[in-house]
């Protein structure tokens, strides 16, 4: 653990390095006028209202009544304060539509297994493709990023008819497993290491008798650590927000992701049954966002650190 | 109502499918296959089996998957485990309406997977009818039960002698208006829809900010329902593959035309129907009236503050005076699904269902507030003389349940889903006001039509 993180401070800082130089930036950004970057403080501080007042209402009306979301203005409190009792209705049945916690748990199951597996899968194939000459390296890429552009709409069946085949309707393998491939994360570990593994280090590896797999393991994986995390998030994103494919294949309430559990639940209060379930759709709305911001928070500088390093060496 | 599904959907599901081919042509993919393997048909540890509604069953007792949504059809299903010891119903949520559908016709294609029974709105019977996907129950003697059911439920789900589903509650429309703002700006219960129109000017003019309903023209359901009541159903339909599809016609022009006058002259408001603006716009009174099924009440209650008290129901505006004609809105049958191993049982649970006093104490309960299609409950003095703390000391099941009695039976077309998919882009130009509501139906005409013709049916216009 420790020497990647030492590889990768050392990126992180040296990528920052000219913005700490006296003077390096200007107190006029860039050179613009002041009137421009006003204005441009404004759309941007504009564009963070935008996506931010939706987080606010979500977070305000989680501590409201059933009726009080309807009745209320929406961005400010009212009482009864209910955050509490909304926040232990998660736990519950509250309209045989299935417990929320229970799918958070299943969320946080198949995103937690399909990131580390894609991160994984994305790195051996990735180097592969980078670091290897085989006959048929480009088409075999090219047909792995081709399948980036099949439309998903038009295979749903096609996918079923397969799954039901295989035995993967209703089976966490089902989710699973497609999830960890992932055309993107692959493209990324490949051109990520392009960049930042050098050849001339692996062979120096190979010449002082190293194995390929210990080259692999101990010499370009530590050199990698922000693209993995950036993979690992970008497929942990993708499957803590995937709907489409848990909606075909489970038709279990005990096995769905929050994705699914919530548009259950969505369909219950909107279609105007008795239970009190729009306070457990936007408490459960809340809760469900939370991990990835934390997620994103805890690995940001990973993360970041992965998108500079790509942009100043490739 | 269904388009969040599809929606939400195809935004973040991309590259799946894609995933599982360039898998198995992964090697590494063969270690993770062998988990697979032993993972494949078992859900994770201690999930399903333990907590599903058919826990506890006896062993040896004959089991059922029932796919249903609707709240507290969970406590249906353990009091008859509980009371029927042969058989062990398990309730799996597969997804409200259209997402169900779906699930249910890849199952079907797929011939695995499929449920013992399964929740149908009577919309979409005839679609699984015509791919003979449902078992006639008429075989199994539920036509015992015809005598208990509303007649206009009944006719929905048979054909002929046939008998494709099992009906349990519907949703006749009424009038449910707030009497105080009625009272307010003095305005007579309206007995036919010029009436109503006339209402509508009225409140309008005394407040500028009021429209006396909401009319969501993206609400299929309610609009075909109120269609209905309009004499104006644009469906004709008897089995088959022949089918009549009339948006044009005198009637259906003429309900268009009613409904976007008062949208014109802003006196409806075209909110989405369960929105938090249709909420608000009734407990504010924007709204003085609310056309609402009979299962609307019980979930409004629970959404308005102010008003709760002040709502009354009566019969619907007519179309001609002395009419006494009712839309529905809503309500559901069982189906039992074809490739069951256990219609016999399926057949005895759908009836128990939808018509049994021991179902119905559950059903028309706090938790479900189902509407009854089952007649002994629907004419008792106890049922009709219910109140409702929205509508205070009066009693509006009595109004509801004689609009049970006063529907003509909708024929439903065997397209009801690409219908209801393509209902909502057509006729979102006029709650944007970019369009009228008669240029939506002549346009959603033409796309009927063309649709039902390439499915190969024999269509009839007007």
């Amino acid at each position: 653990m420790s020497p990647r993180r030492n590889t990768e401070r050392r990126a992180t800082a040296s990528t920052r390095e000219p913005r700490r130089r006296p003077g390096g930036i200007s107190p006029r950004l860039y050179g613009l006028p002041r009137g421009t970057t006003t204005l441009l403080t404004l759309i941007s501080a504009a564009f963070a209202l935008f996506i931010l007042a939706p987080l606010v209402w979500l977070l305000i009306n989680s501590t409201k009544t059933q009726v009080n979301v309807y009745v209320t203005p929406g961005f400010w409190f009212a009482r009864p304060f209910r955050l509490f009792q909304n926040l232990a209705d998660l736990g519950r049945n509250v309209s045989g539509a299935g417990v929320y916690l229970r799918w958070l748990g299943n969320t946080l199951l198949y995103a937690g297994i399909a990131g580390i597996g894609s991160t994984i899968l994305s790195a051996m194939a990735g180097y592969g493709f980078s670091r290897y000459r085989f006959r048929g390296a480009n088409s075999i890429f090219y047909l792995v990023m081709s399948t980036l552009l099949v439309p998903v709409s038009a295979i749903s069946l096609p996918l079923f008819l397969v799954y039901a085949k295989v035995g993967l309707v209703n089976s966490i393998w089902g989710m699973i497993l497609p999830s960890m491939v992932s055309p993107v994360g692959i493209y990324l570990m490949r051109t990520y290491i392009d960049a930042s593994v050098p050849r001339d280090l692996l062979d120096a590896a190979r010449l002082d008798g190293a194995g390929e797999l210990r080259v692999f393991v101990r010499i370009a994986l530590p050199l990698t650590v922000p693209g993995l995390v950036t993979v690992l998030l970008l497929t942990v994103v993708t499957v803590w927000n995937n709907y489409f494919l848990p909606l075909v294949i489970f038709s279990r309430n005990s096995l769905y992701p929050l994705t699914v559990g919530l548009s259950a639940l969505s369909q219950g209060a909107e279609t105007g049954t008795k239970a009190n379930m729009v306070p457990v759709l936007i408490t459960g709305g809340l809760v469900t966002i939370l991990p990835l911001i934390v997620l994103f928070l805890l690995l940001e500088r990973y993360f970041r650190g992965g998108a500079l390093q790509g942009s100043m060496t490739g | 109502m269904t388009q969040g599904y599809a929606g939400g959907g195809f935004r973040s599901a991309g590259r799946r499918p894609r995933r599982l081919i360039g898998l198995a042509a992964t090697a590494v993919a063969a270690v993770l296959l062998t988990a697979c393997g032993s993972g494949s048909d078992t859900p994770p540890p201690g999930s399903a089996t333990g907590q599903a509604a058919g826990a506890g069953c006896a062993a040896g007792a004959v089991p059922l998957t029932f796919w249903g949504w609707p709240a507290g059809y969970d406590l249906a299903v353990k009091e008859f485990n509980t009371t029927h010891p042969g058989i062990c119903v398990k309730l799996e949520n597969a997804g409200a309406t259209t997402a169900e559908y779906v699930k249910l016709s890849d199952a079907l294609k797929a011939k695995s997977g499929t449920p013992d029974v399964a929740t149908i709105e009577y919309f979409e019977v005839p679609s699984f009818e015509i791919t003979n996907s449902l078992v006639d129950l008429s075989k199994y003697g539920v036509g015992a039960a015809k005598k208990d059911v509303a007649p206009v439920a009944w006719a929905q789900v048979t054909r002929g002698s046939a008998q494709y589903a099992m009906p349990v509650d519907l949703g006749p429309m009424a009038l449910y208006y707030n009497s105080k703002a009625f009272g307010r700006h003095g305005i007579p219960v309206p007995a036919t829809w010029t009436e109503f129109a006339a209402a509508a000017d009225k409140l309008h003019a005394a407040d500028p900010k009021a429209a006396i309903t909401n009319f969501d023209p993206e609400s299929t359901q309610d609009v075909l329902a109120l269609m209905q009541q309009y004499n104006a159903f644009p469906f004709t339909y008897g089995g088959g593959r022949k089918l009549g599809i009339n948006f044009t016609g005198p009637a259906q022009t003429a309900f268009a035309e009613y409904w976007q006058k008062l949208i014109d002259k802003k006196e409806v408001t075209t909110a989405a129907d369960f929105s938090p603006a249709q909420w608000s716009n009734l407990d504010s009174g924007v709204n003085a009236a609310r056309l609402s099924p009979a299962w609307g009440p019980v979930g409004m209650q629970l959404n308005v503050k102010k008003t709760i008290g002040d709502w009354r129901a009566a019969p619907l505006p007519q179309v001609t005076a002395g009419q006494n004609l009712s839309g529905n809105w809503g309500g559901s049958a069982l189906a039992v699904i074809a490739g069951t191993e256990h219609a016999k049982e399926a057949a005895q649970f759908v009836q128990w269902f939808g018509a049994s006093q021991d179902s119905w104490k559950i059903l028309s309960g706090k938790v479900a507030g189902a509407f009854p299609g089952y007649l002994p409950l629907l004419n008792s003095p106890t049922f009709q003389d219910s109140t409702l703390e929205i509508s205070g000391d009066s009693k509006p099941n009595a109004v509801f349940a004689k609009a049970a009695q006063n529907m003509v039976n909708p024929q439903w077309p065997p397209i009801m889903t690409a219908a209801l998919t393509q209902w909502t882009s057509t006729f979102a130009g006029v709650s944007k006001g970019t369009e009228t509501l008669p240029e939506a139906f002549r346009t959603y005409q033409q796309q009927m039509v063309k649709y039902a013709k390439d499915q190969g049916f024999t269509v009839t216009e007007g």
